[in-house]
């Protein structure tokens, strides 16, 4: 079964690295000595600026978002009901899923990465930022004194009074 | 030997329609102290207040100055968390005297350097009713030793505060707001008129903004391809 | 657009007025409230077929049933202070005359349904000794001056005077009676009498021992008095025309005439060996034949005495009355007691809420920790839990207790009451039954400003088990003055020590704050020498730690001074340093009010629409002041004052022109609220002080009255109210979450008033329904759904007393004055309750259904997929 299939592998691949025909003349003008090292090199620094520009890519998508969260929170408006709050709390919530998926996004990208990491993370960290501001102007931040009044403890008292009308 | 010492001070009564004494009369206070601690309390004269005009507020003390044994009896109350007790001699205008007393903690006034406000209550007609001396501070102590060389002279700020008229029920701005209600409610409300645009930017704005936005992607995406 | 706008603002409008409703679904009714009439302690009292009537000392007539004692119909007349009650007869209709000195007003009820038939006036100039009687439709009026007797007789029905006659006739005032027709007078050692008709003369009774007798009517068809002599001998004296005629033994001198069957018999009370029996003693008049029966008389009654009688057919209902207010109605040949009534509840002087133990079985849970090594603490519990579960499951077989025991939401609680006539009594609150009694002879309470109290301080709670909780009652001693006091156990009313009689007047009393070793707060009591007591005496650690902390206040109401004391301790003694002193000068001191000291208050400050805080001034030593002074201008001037009560310092004072009493004073968290009548504009006015520190607290974590660093600012504003109120109460709750509701009493029932409504509003700041703030109406509205007594009237009412439950939404509120009321009121709505037609059912069964649905479709679910993997 296997040397069939072998076979029929054979039977349609082009096959360049096989050297069974021993001397082939080489075509017209073919010089057979500096070539093939400039195609690796260009090939390598292709696939090189492919992956930082993917990488930066990758980095950047963030930012690009932003504008466009900038728009759906203007439009979602100041008031507290539904749906506001599900945009809002998406926007604060996916940009935190995605910054603790940092490394496995850059996984794929065998090179080193440092910087875009730093870029996507502080792209989303940029996203985040909107999210609290929408919630500031919605008012939902405890900013205030009066966020904190439930919690304020009521003061122990130093000195204890009794007493009334004398009686005689 | 007496000193002048520190002179008028501010006036806590707010403005005149609140409060109207209807005849000024003068007080003076005699004050006397007790260094000896409240349980047998020895009283010696302290100073002197005068108060020409209760309207005003403005007092005139005058103060003898501390001895050094008097000061190293205040340190030991201090010490000892025990309290500072004033008599205040009250002479009204008419001759007629009420004594009142007042309890300080020693060690507060010490950490204070000596600095005390006496209160001076009066009640409608203008007599005085209560006068205590207190320490302005934001908490208590139990008990503190101050080195000798910060207990100088008192400082003796006087306020003489005032019985405030009681309010009455505010019926005519009610009246007012009602019938500005009703009169609303007739002539019927405020016109509509201002032009088609300023009504309804705010709808379409955001429409123009997102035909733009689409259209810029559009094309790009288009002419990438 | 203008019409959508006015109809939104009356929908908010209606929708704010409406959450101020408050009232009942009819269903709720005595679900949890109750109501108890009372009509004071009789003063006259008379048999009518099936029906007594009684005429009490609170000037009241009523009518009870005579089997079971309850009230068939009550007529309050005007208040005892004014006038009282001189005659109750019963002819055809009820006669009643009640007045003072010179305005008596007769009035004529229906027997059967209580209504007013008649009712004249009879005024008069000279201020002299009265005494009425009625006889055959004639009201015979004698005026006494001394020398002369002045007789008018007036027609009952009409008030027209018939004749009038002048009788000389010369007598000291004091013992002096009216029988019929007959005036009878207690002169030296005889008793002169005369018969009012022309040309009589005056008749003569010789006495034995002329020492100590009395003279008193005597019922019966003929005309007779009783002259007693001591304390166990009196004589009955008929009159005939001009003779009298004495009946042939001696009685007691309580003894009462009553005709059975056309002979009349003579009932009389005697004492037997046994101390708690009495002796009922019947004879008849004309032969002298004695019948006697021995009854029990219920232990914690006082000394009884015979009020009435009647007899149908040889049954005789004997009515007594005893010392401490209670009528008792005893059968007589049977010897029977048929029904008590306690008529000492209508004249309440002291009130104290306590919460109950738990359950011995919950109870017994605690006693784990007493095991010695950790298995036999394990048993204990296992054991304990096993016994929970089934008696969860069983029924209550194992609850041991009487049944006082501490239910989930604290809302089953005890109130102790004590009595102006010196009866303590514990009444459950879920049912308005009597737990216990307790009686204190010979014993008044303390007066107050206008009225009488006694105080009464919980030293320990039943949450110590198995220590027993513990209350004190201060009071007088009615004869000599003196202090007493009685240490009690609050849930069965058992007093180890019983009353204890001091040799002192008690000053004041100061409950302090922190408890000894057996979790006891120390009673200090501070009598009228300037010493001071503690009770219990052992309490010394406690004292030795705190006593230097501890202020107490006095307010001498003669002098018009309030003094301020610091406690301290020396050797085993607490010594008292006067501390500060204020003169309040010529006026009249009329209310003194002093924060509830369990009161806890939970924000610290007000939030103000631009969210920021404005930090309230919590001073729980701060005592509220109120005096009228008499001025030439002004009439009269009300002066408030706000005084701390550790340095004497006057925080505000402020004074109203041309007010007058009464003041009421309510005084709560940091604001303050009183009421007055106004005599400029006629009306009654209520004003709402707040006090504010500012946009920052002074000192977030320690309160102390000595470090003043500003000075509170206050906001006023004042309101129109249209009724008259009697008293004036704030509701509290545990943690002082829920809104505050102000209990107004008027003159049919209690109305709450949310805080909201009077709180002062602030000037610069908007007021809508966004900042959750009712907008200012000058006048305060009443509407009836706010009447927490929906519709059962309550008469006379003295007092509010307000207690937490355990729950946070509700308080306990009992009313009492001539009725006792007890409801709970919950001024956010029981918003920590499920509504009481919660599904509970259905939501089990819902999801019961869904998780045995959800466990069905899983299998069946996965029974597909492992299909579908197969193809």
């Amino acid at each position: 079964m296997s040397s069939k299939q072998q076979n029929r592998r054979q039977k349609w691949i082009l096959d360049n690295t096989r050297t069974n025909k021993a001397d082939l003349a080489s075509p017209p003008a073919y010089v057979s000595s500096c070539v093939p090292q400039s195609h690796e090199v260009s090939k390598k620094t292709d696939i090189n600026r492919l992956i930082t520009k993917k990488s930066w890519d990758l980095a950047l998508a963030p930012v690009k978002q932003l504008p466009m969260n900038l728009f759906l929170m203007y439009m979602a408006g100041n008031s507290i009901s539904i749906f506001p709050i599900m945009m809002v709390g998406m926007l604060l919530l996916r940009p935190i899923q995605a910054i603790w998926a940092t490394k496995a996004t850059f996984k794929m990208i065998e090179t080193n990465t440092l910087g875009q990491m730093i870029v996507y993370v502080l792209g989303h960290l940029l996203n985040i930022g909107l999210a609290l501001f929408k919630c500031q102007s919605m008012g939902l931040l405890p900013i205030y004194s009066s966020d904190w009044l439930a919690f304020v403890e009521p003061p122990m008292r130093q000195e204890y009074l009794g007493g009334g009308i004398a009686l005689h | 030997m007496l000193k002048y010492s520190v002179l008028i001070f501010f006036l806590l009564c707010r403005m005149a329609p609140l409060y109207c004494l209807e005849q000024d009369s003068s007080v003076s206070i005699k004050l006397y102290h007790s260094l000896t601690g409240v349980k047998e309390p020895n009283f010696t004269e302290r100073s002197t207040i005068t108060i020409h005009s209760l309207r005003s507020g403005q007092a005139i003390v005058d103060q003898k100055p501390l001895s050094q044994q008097d000061k190293i009896q205040l340190q030991k109350l201090a010490i000892n968390n025990e309290f500072y007790q004033i008599k205040a001699v009250a002479t009204a205008a008419d001759g007629s005297k009420q004594e009142f007393i007042s309890t300080l903690k020693a060690c507060m006034l010490a950490e204070a350097e000596l600095d005390e406000r006496l209160s001076v209550s009066l009640d409608y007609t203008g007599r005085v009713i209560g006068i205590t001396s207190v320490v302005a501070s934001k908490g208590t102590c139990e008990g503190s030793s101050v080195p000798l060389s910060k207990f100088k002279d008192f400082t003796t700020n006087v306020y003489v505060r005032h019985s405030e008229t009681g309010p009455i029920p505010d019926t005519a701005t009610y009246i007012q707001k009602l019938e500005r209600e009703r009169e609303a409610r007739e002539r019927g409300d405020t016109k509509d008129n201002r032009s088609f645009i300023a009504k309804y930017w705010m709808y379409i704005v955001p429409v123009v903004i997102v035909m733009l936005i689409s259209s810029a992607s559009n094309p790009e995406a288009g002419g990438g391809n | 657009m203008a019409n959508i706008r006015s109809i939104c603002i009356i929908t908010i409008n209606l929708t704010l007025l409406s959450c101020l409703s408050h009232a009942l679904y009819e269903d709720q009714v005595g679900k949890f409230d109750w109501k108890k009439s009372y009509v004071g302690k009789v003063k006259f009292a008379e048999f009518d077929a099936r029906k007594l009537v009684v005429g009490t000392e609170e000037n009241v007539v009523a009518a009870l049933s005579s089997k079971t004692g309850n009230v068939l119909w009550r007529q309050v007349m005007e208040d005892p202070s004014e006038q009282n009650i001189e005659l109750l007869k019963i002819e055809k209709d009820i006669i009643t005359v009640s007045g003072n000195e010179n305005l008596w007003t007769v009035r004529s009820w229906d027997v059967g349904t209580g209504n007013l038939i008649t009712e004249w006036i009879i005024s008069v100039d000279k201020v002299v000794l009265y005494k009425f009687d009625v006889k055959d439709n004639n009201l015979y009026v004698v005026a006494h001056d001394g020398s002369m007797l002045n007789v008018r007789v007036f027609d009952v029905q009409t008030g027209l005077v018939k004749s009038s006659l002048q009788i000389p006739f010369v007598a000291t005032n004091n013992q002096c009676i009216l029988v019929q027709t007959y005036y009878a007078c207690l002169v030296h050692n005889v008793v002169n009498y005369v018969q009012l008709k022309d040309n009589s003369k005056v008749s003569t009774i010789p006495l034995q021992s002329s020492e100590n007798a009395k003279i008193s009517t005597y019922k019966s068809v003929t005309p007779a008095i009783i002259i007693t002599t001591s304390s166990v001998n009196s004589e009955i004296v008929f009159f005939n025309g001009d003779n009298h005629q004495k009946h042939i033994t001696p009685v007691m001198p309580n003894a009462i005439g009553v005709i059975d069957s056309g002979t009349p018999l003579i009932f009389q009370l005697e004492g037997t060996k046994n101390p708690s029996n009495l002796l009922i003693k019947s004879t008849i008049v004309t032969n002298g034949e004695e019948l006697t029966r021995e009854f029990e008389y219920p232990h914690g009654l006082g000394k009884p005495e015979l009020a009435a009688a009647q007899c149908i057919d040889h049954v005789c209902n004997l009515l007594l009355s005893s010392a401490d207010n209670a009528l008792l109605l005893v059968r007589f040949p049977e010897a029977k007691v048929m029904w008590t009534r306690e008529e000492a509840l209508s004249k309440i002087v002291a009130t104290e809420f306590l919460e109950l133990p738990v359950s011995e079985l919950d109870a017994s849970i605690e006693n784990e920790f007493k095991g010695g090594n950790v298995i036999s603490m394990f048993l204990h519990r296992i054991t304990t839990q096993c016994r929970q579960l089934s008696n969860l499951v069983f029924g209550s077989q194992f609850l041991a207790n009487t049944g006082l025991v501490r239910d989930d939401f604290g809302l089953h609680k005890i109130i102790v009451v004590a009595t102006k006539s010196g009866k303590l009594f514990g009444i459950d609150t879920l049912t308005g039954s009597l737990a216990w009694t307790y009686r204190l002879p010979n014993v008044k309470p303390f007066k107050m400003l206008d009225s009488e109290k006694m105080l009464l301080f919980v030293q320990r709670t039943a949450r110590y088990a198995p220590l027993p909780a513990q209350c004190t009652l201060l009071a007088e001693d009615s004869i000599t003055g003196n202090g007493i006091i009685i240490q009690f156990d609050p849930i069965t009313g058992y007093s180890e020590k019983s009353i204890i009689r001091l040799n002192y007047k008690i000053r004041q009393a100061l409950l302090l704050p922190n408890d000894d070793e057996n979790h006891v707060k120390p009673l200090v009591v501070y009598s009228d020498k300037g010493d001071a007591f503690i009770y219990p005496e052992s309490a010394n650690t406690a004292i030795a730690t705190h006593a230097s902390h501890t202020y107490l206040y006095t307010v001498d109401v003669n002098k018009n001074t309030l003094n301020g004391h610091n406690l301290y301790r020396e050797g085993e003694n607490i010594k008292t340093t006067l501390s500060w002193t204020v003169n309040l000068g010529p006026s009249k001191l009329v209310a003194l009010s002093a924060k509830s000291p369990i009161e806890r208050v939970h924000s610290q400050g007000r939030v103000l629409p631009d969210r920021s805080v404005y930090y309230k001034y919590v001073n729980p030593n701060l005592l509220a002041v109120a005096t009228i002074a008499d001025d030439p201008i002004h009439k009269n001037v009300l002066s408030i004052y706000l005084i701390d009560g550790v340095t004497g310092f006057v925080a505000y004072s402020t004074s109203h022109k041309r007010a007058k009493g009464p003041i009421h004073l309510v005084h709560s968290e940091n604001w303050l609220v009183y009421s007055f009548f106004s005599e400029r504009f006629r009306r009654t006015e209520v004003v709402a002080a707040e006090l504010y520190e500012g946009s920052t607290q002074s000192n977030s974590t320690v309160f102390s009255s000595l470090a003043i660093s500003q000075l509170p600012h206050v906001e006023t504003s004042s309101y129109i109210l249209p009724a008259f109120p009697l008293t004036l109460a704030v509701s509290l709750t545990e943690r002082g979450i829920t809104n505050k509701f102000l209990f107004f009493a008027l003159n049919n029932g209690v109305v709450e008033i949310p805080w909201l409504l009077l709180q002062p509003r602030f000037a610069n700041v908007a007021c809508g329904p966004e900042e959750s703030c009712i907008p200012y109406m000058p006048e305060v509205p009443l509407p009836n759904e706010a009447y927490i007594n929906y519709n059962q009237t309550l008469e006379r009412i003295q007092g509010i007393a307000v207690a937490p439950a355990r729950l946070e939404s509700t308080s306990h509120v009992l009313v009492y004055g001539l009725d006792l009321f007890y409801t709970r009121v919950a001024p956010s709505k029981t918003f920590d309750l499920l509504k009481e037609d919660f599904d509970h059912i259905l939501i089990i069964l819902v999801l019961v259904g869904l998780v045995i649905v959800s466990f069905i479709t899983k299998y069946f679910a996965s029974q597909k997929m492992l299909k579908q993997a197969w193809k």
